[in-house]
């Protein structure tokens, strides 16, 4: 048993090793890099913000992105978590290619959505929102349809003597009880996809997340300490709203 | 009516109903007993077309109902009110819409989605409400009540929905005495008023003695008549109840 033991540590061991080998990962150059860094921290302070009103137009952009996309998403999962949910998908042909359809929608990052879709609509905001609603409808249908498939069988039963319409079984039946977690389900989808679409900008989607590329481009540390306050202070206000809500609703 | 005829089911590989006879007259109330895990919730799902029973088959109002699908059994299972121990009410809804869920079927999707009731729907679920004694409480959610209310409001729902047979499972298993006796009053007015065949089943002989005309005990699979009910000794509810 102890010999076993030692041999899964070991294996453990090489395992990491072999990780760290792949990913690169070199002690020295951070010991080296790091007072680098903190010239940087140094140099941002006082935070530069000449510009506040572009930030906040621009922190606007990413709330717009984040909570389009979000509800775009929601839109689209609402028809694939019923299909995907085994209890009240129509037929059992069609559960398995929607439970597909979300697993390449979750697959695929918004980010990598927004870079194609930077080549078909353009530079902005427009593509981070597509890139955003394509991948939380696979995120929220997902969780939507664990969700309907845990609720109780009892009232869809009872329900279900009555010979009423599939749809009215899970609007009567399902989704009163439900509502509250598939509510807070897509809340926490918005904070998530708040804090990612930060980064959006890289691909050039716009957001607050286009100026901190830039200024990180032209070493303006100041001003990227200032957008960094920004998107904290942006985050930290949307986790305490959505916080709220969801307790609201549970 | 309803009507079983040599029922057999097996589930997960054990024989639970091998030979199950039982038929339900109009106004007339069977109680069927046994003991625990004997297969009398297993009766009740097979007589709903809940669960495909292996063998016999199963007459409602003179139709044969054992090998209806789609449509035809789902028409069918409407004349069917289940009554379940767990009263399996939506939590998050109060008594009138739980009751009104009996009347899914006649009321508009678009009304059902966004619960805007039609008036004449709301006025049928009311008087099932006052019919089981829970006028006043038509507007508390379903979790709130207790469990004697719950079981009324699930009673209230099989009256909206137009049922004339009455399956009942265990109704008073988790009851104290005296809402029990309530509820068993209730079963047995509804079966002399409304002329509803009902079938519920019971573990207390003083409850069966109360509320059925008569008695099916189910041992081995198969139902056999239980006995003699002296109706005129039992038959007295509590004071109040």
């Amino acid at each position: 048993m102890r010999t076993r033991a030692l041999l899964l540590w070991l294996l453990a061991a090489l395992v990491y090793l072999a990780l760290a080998r792949i990913a690169e990962l070199d002690l020295h150059r951070l010991v080296v890099g790091l007072p680098k860094m903190g010239g940087w921290v140094l140099r941002a302070w006082p935070p530069d913000f000449t510009e506040f009103p572009l930030l906040l137009k621009r922190a606007g952009e990413t709330i717009a992105m984040a909570t389009l996309g979000s509800t775009f998403g929601a839109i689209l999962a609402a028809p694939l978590c019923i299909l995907a949910a085994r209890n009240v998908s129509p037929d059992g042909w069609i559960y398995w290619p929607a439970r597909s359809l979300l697993n390449l929608l979750r697959g695929i990052d918004s980010f990598v959505f927004a870079l194609l879709f930077v080549v078909a609509v353009g530079l902005g905001p427009f593509a981070g929102v597509i890139g955003i609603a394509l991948h939380s409808a696979g995120t929220i249908a997902k969780l939507w349809s664990e969700t309907i498939e845990t609720s109780e069988p009892g009232p869809l039963e009872a329900a279900a003597m009555t010979a009423a319409s599939r749809v009215k079984l899970i609007g009567f039946a399902i989704l009163p009880d439900a509502l509250p977690s598939l509510a807070s389900i897509a809340l926490y989808t918005w904070e998530f996809n708040l804090r990612s679409s930060t980064v959006l900008g890289l691909v050039g989607a716009g957001g607050i997340g286009q100026e901190l590329k830039n200024a990180v481009d032209l070493l303006d540390f100041p001003r990227v300490a200032a957008i960094l306050l920004v998107i904290v202070a942006m985050v930290t206000a949307i986790d305490q709203l959505s916080a709220r809500l969801r307790r609201a609703l549970l | 009516m309803i009507r079983a005829r040599g029922v057999a089911k097996s589930l997960a590989g054990r024989a639970v109903l091998r030979d199950a006879s039982v038929s339900v007259a109009a106004g007339e109330v069977v109680a069927l007993v046994g003991p625990s895990g004997s297969g009398k919730t297993t009766l009740l799902r097979c007589l709903a077309r809940l669960l495909e029973p292996d063998a016999g088959n199963i007459e409602l109002h003179g139709l044969d109902i054992t090998h209806l699908a789609g449509r035809k059994l789902y028409r069918a299972r409407r004349e069917i009110g289940l009554v379940y121990q767990q009263f399996n009410l939506v939590r998050r809804l109060n008594a009138l819409e739980n009751v009104l869920g009996g009347r899914l079927a006649e009321i508009p999707t678009w009304r059902v989605l966004t619960r805007r009731w039609p008036k004449d729907e709301i006025e049928r679920a009311q008087a099932a409400l006052a019919r089981v004694g829970l006028a006043t409480h038509a507007s508390q959610r379903a979790d709130r009540l207790s469990g004697g209310q719950q079981q009324r409001v699930a009673i209230a729902r099989a009256l909206a929905q137009g049922s004339r047979v009455l399956l009942i499972d265990e109704p008073v298993s988790s009851l104290d005495p005296e809402t029990a006796a309530s509820i068993l009053r209730l079963i047995r007015e509804l079966a002399s008023e409304r002329g509803f065949a009902v079938l519920v089943t019971l573990h207390r002989p003083e409850d069966v003695a109360r509320v059925a005309d008569r008695a099916l005990k189910l041992q081995d699979g198969v139902l056999l008549d239980a006995p003699r009910i002296e109706r005129s000794a039992a038959s007295s509810f509590p004071v109040g109840a």
